[in-house]
């Protein structure tokens, strides 16, 4: 059985996100700094008067950050709080199996990373928006 | 002819929302009284059909005022209202002349049975 | 019809009834089923199940249907008096509901196939439920009768509804409609009895007066509430008691047939469309929407104002100022809709405690007081896992084995008190405990290891030890229970409740135990602040914390032990600089200002490059971030759309 997946792309890497965790896709405008916070989290956006906070996907997984000017805002909702990722482009849904993920070598220590799966002639990053969320939210 | 009403409450939210419910189901408001003092003087010159008391008012409290109101017009028609904690205050109440009681948090349909019941 | 919409409705109304059951099950733990509360309990749990059934009947979510439909079986049996509930049968009745929460959330799920509880666990409870018809079909059928003392007159026996409201109130209202008849020359139970947690809305009474019959029944039901008038003759007869009285005339009559038949016959369906105590529901997503929109017109507004201001035309200052007015009343409008009692929350904790109580093999005595006090909905929300929190904590840390609470003299059960207050423009939320206190000595000796306080310190103060193990990650814990422990401290219900405009209170004893309040806005706030730039970016200074504001003159700051200090009419202050709190690049102090906060005894200045002004903002929550400011729990929209960050200035004294 496969399950659909978000593609979408940051600092050139391609990422997978599991259809069922998106709730929106915003474009990215300024985001208010926090101070303190690690340098992938971008800070917060203001969606329609509720504030989320925003994590730059791509550095997140040190793959270089986001720096498209008409970048987008990801907004996945786990366990009822929301986490905007920062990213690039929004390519499309696509199916995977459980299977088409492998785990690598580099990313195991990784508990966000899914593992590595393929999108054409494309390498993708499948990430867990969950254990991403509760890594960066307290 | 629409029945008259006055509401004594001192929060104005509950005022508002009872007021609200009466209102709508066609009773007509007359006066709103924030103490128990009041209740009394407003009873006296507006001599509405229903009174509704909220039992714990500043100045003079709701029993003290259904005691007041029914001693001038054993007639009155006093509904109390209550919250959960207050049985005790609620039966001093109509011991003391009040007709029937609702309970804090308010639901309309039985506010609206209540007050049919006083009137009825 | 949009199925989506019917399946969120059976959600939240199924989810209330749960919470319903549970708690009529953990009363039931407590008191025999077949009097007084304990069969106000049954009845409860009866409604709750019956309108399970019926939802998921109408839903066709069979599971749900069949495991509510055994549960209201075995229910309607007890009802009848053919069954007591002894504890095995109220432990299956848990785990019944256990299942039915599963069922009920596995249906209503958009992916059915998810944690769908196994059709073999379902179909096994059932049969267990079903078991208990075999028992004791025959056993005599309790039929408890008042004793009124004989005399004169008749005796008039009274059912109140099940679930009456203040039931002793308007016993006593259906009494005094029996004086407008007649004399009233006897009523049992007496007073202070009906006005006792076991009056179950049964009662009677004799009047002396020659009225009919149907009089009586008329006058008496119209008290309202009353489900059955039962009119004795039992004029006095030798060796006769007033049991076996013969009733004439009652009001409703009961078939035969199935248990289940025979109760909705005897009570009417009536019975069961007893409403549960509830408000109209409304989409919540509306609320707050609304409250979002007027949140965005407080904001507009202060534009707005500000542009008039400029113009100098009075006509538009006057409109501006009159649309203010109706912005303020529209929003104050918004935030009391949005204001709900608290035990729409706290009603779920019961159980909470009860399981954490069982498995850690501690005896708890739960208490919940001021339940209807009233609190903004996304507040009372947002506080709900942090109350979840600390009364685990309170069971796990706080109170004692019952071995170890005999040998301190203390009973053998711990009481938790759940207490909600109305404190002028608060209400406080308290957790308290009779246990063993939180451990100074080992919390001192992490704060020395920490570094937190000087070596030579003997004792820490209750907002020192707050202060201690409010430190992210900080636990005391000899051991990681299933419950507590895990890392989720103190810290998290700290940064929540401050996020909201609260603050948080601990209050320990040694020995006795310790009580955590949470002291929050009524409603999300709408607060004075003044708002502060430094470099490019702007911040929001809560009014509360504030004495003044000045221009920070040079000569003023002062090095004091090596601290930066400013003098102020004698007086010498720390100086914080919010550059410095914010991780920005310091500056010349030339051409800043200072803002004098003071909570407390505590007083210091903040430096700031810049002073915006004064303005009412609406305080917005947001998740707090791993490893950020812990100063920093909420922020504030600002009219060019972007967040400004509020300084919570009790987290920097």
């Amino acid at each position: 059985m496969t399950r659909p997946y978000l593609i979408v792309e940051g600092g050139g890497t391609l990422f997978a996100l599991a259809q069922e965790v998106v709730r929106e896709i915003v474009p990215a405008r300024s985001f208010t700094r926090l101070p303190g916070a690690p340098p992938a989290v971008r800070g917060l956006l203001n969606v329609r008067g509720t504030l989320l906070t925003v994590l730059d996907l791509s550095q997140r997984f040190g793959r270089g950050s986001a720096t498209a000017t008409d970048a987008s805002v990801v907004i996945g909702v786990t366990n009822g709080r929301s986490l905007g990722l920062l990213v690039d482009d929004v390519h499309e849904v696509h199916g995977f199996a459980d299977g088409d993920f492998v785990s690598t070598s580099t990313d195991v220590a990784d508990s966000a990373v899914m593992g590595l799966g393929h999108f054409g002639d494309r390498i993708v990053l499948a990430v867990d928006l969950q254990e991403l969320a509760r890594q960066t939210l307290a | 002819m629409s029945h008259t009403v006055l509401i004594c409450d001192d929060a104005i939210f509950m005022r508002t929302m009872l007021g609200d419910i009466l209102q709508q189901a066609g009773f007509d408001v007359v006066g709103e009284a924030e103490t128990g003092a009041q209740a009394v003087d407003k009873y006296r010159t507006l001599r509405p059909d229903l009174v509704t008391m909220d039992i714990v008012m500043p100045d003079m409290g709701g029993i003290d005022a259904v005691r007041e109101i029914t001693r001038s017009d054993p007639a009155a028609k006093v509904l109390m209202c209550s919250a959960m904690g207050q049985q005790a205050l609620v039966v001093e109440a109509i011991q003391a002349g009040a007709k029937d009681f609702v309970v804090k948090p308010f639901q309309p349909s039985r506010v609206l049975e209540a007050v049919q019941r006083v009137l009825g | 019809m949009d199925p989506a919409r019917y399946r969120e409705l059976f959600l939240t109304e199924a989810r209330d009834h749960l919470i319903v059951i549970n708690q009529a099950l953990i009363a039931l733990e407590h008191v025999p089923s077949n009097g007084g509360a304990g069969r106000e309990s049954v009845d409860e749990l009866f409604r709750a199940v019956h309108t399970v059934k019926g939802m998921s009947g109408v839903m066709g979510y069979d599971a749900v249907g069949a495991l509510s439909h055994a549960m209201e079986t075995l229910l309607a049996r007890v009802r009848a008096g053919e069954e007591a509930l002894d504890g095995e049968q109220v432990s299956l009745l848990f785990d019944a509901a256990d299942a039915l929460e599963h069922a009920v959330e596995a249906s209503a799920s958009a992916h059915p196939q998810s944690a769908n509880p196994s059709a073999l666990d379902v179909a096994s409870l059932v049969d267990r439920l079903q078991g208990r018809r075999e028992v004791a079909r025959d056993r005599e059928r309790a039929s408890p009768m008042l004793l009124l003392p004989p005399g004169e007159g008749v005796a008039v026996h009274v059912h109140l509804e099940p679930g009456t409201l203040l039931p002793g109130a308007r016993a006593q209202l259906v009494v005094a409609r029996a004086r407008s008849l007649g004399t009233v020359v006897a009523v049992v139970p007496d007073e202070a009895a009906m006005l006792g947690d076991g009056f179950d809305g049964t009662f009677a009474l004799r009047l002396a007066a020659a009225c009919d019959e149907a009089r009586i029944i008329s006058a008496l039901s119209a008290a309202g509430y009353v489900r059955e008038v039962r009119v004795v003759d039992d004029a006095p007869r030798e060796g006769q008691a007033s049991e076996n009285a013969r009733p004439r005339g009652e009001v409703a009559a009961v078939g035969d047939g199935d248990a289940g038949e025979r109760f909705e016959a005897a009570w009417g369906s009536d019975a069961l469309k007893a409403p549960l105590q509830r408000y109209v529901r409304i989409d919540l997503r509306r609320l707050d929407h609304l409250m979002t929109l007027a949140g965005e017109l407080m904001i507009v507004r202060g534009r707005l104002a500000q542009r008039a201001a400029r113009h100098g035309d009075p006509v538009l200052e006057d409109a501006v100022g009159e649309a203010s007015r109706l912005i303020s009343e529209l929003q104050e409008g918004v935030l009391g809709g949005r204001m709900v009692p608290v035990w729409q929350v706290f009603d779920r904790f019961p159980r909470v405690v009860r399981d954490a109580a069982r498995s850690l093999g501690k005896e708890v005595e739960f208490v919940v007081e001021g339940r209807e006090i009233e609190l903004d909905r996304a507040l009372l929300e947002q506080v709900a896992d942090p109350l979840v929190h600390l009364l685990r904590n309170a069971v796990d840390h706080g109170i004692e084995s019952p071995e170890v609470r005999v040998a301190a003299g203390k009973r053998p059960a711990g009481r938790l008190t759940l207490s909600a207050t109305r404190e002028r423009s608060a209400v406080v939320i308290r957790v308290q405990d009779d246990g063993r206190g939180v451990n100074r000595a080992k919390v001192l000796a992490k704060a020395r290891a920490l570094g937190m306080v000087d070596a030579e310190r003997e004792r820490l103060e209750d907002d020192e030890l707050l202060r201690v193990i409010s430190r992210a990650g900080f636990s005391t814990a000899d051991r990681v229970t299933e419950l507590s422990g895990r890392g989720v401290g103190i810290d998290a219900v700290l940064s929540r409740v401050r996020a909201l405009g609260g603050l948080v209170d601990l209050r320990s004893t040694d020995g006795a135990g310790t009580s955590f309040s949470l002291r929050l806005p009524v409603t999300l706030a709408v607060i004075p602040a003044l708002l502060a730039r430094v470099g490019d970016e702007s911040y929001a200074v809560p009014l509360t914390h504030v004495t003044e504001s000045l221009q920070l003159a040079r000569g003023c700051v002062r090095t004091v032990r090596g601290r930066e200090v400013i003098v102020i009419r004698e007086e010498v202050l720390p100086l914080l600089h919010l550059r410095d709190i914010v991780g920005l690049p310091a500056r010349d102090v030339a051409s800043s200002h200072v803002v004098m906060l003071s909570l407390a005894d505590r007083r210091a200045g903040l430096v700031v490059d810049q002073l915006l002004g004064q303005e009412e903002i609406v305080v917005k929550p947001f998740d707090a971030v791993r490893g950020a400011a812990s100063c920093f729990n909420g922020a504030t929209i600002m009219s060019d759309g972007s967040a400004a960050l509020i300084l919570e200035a009790s987290s920097l004294l």
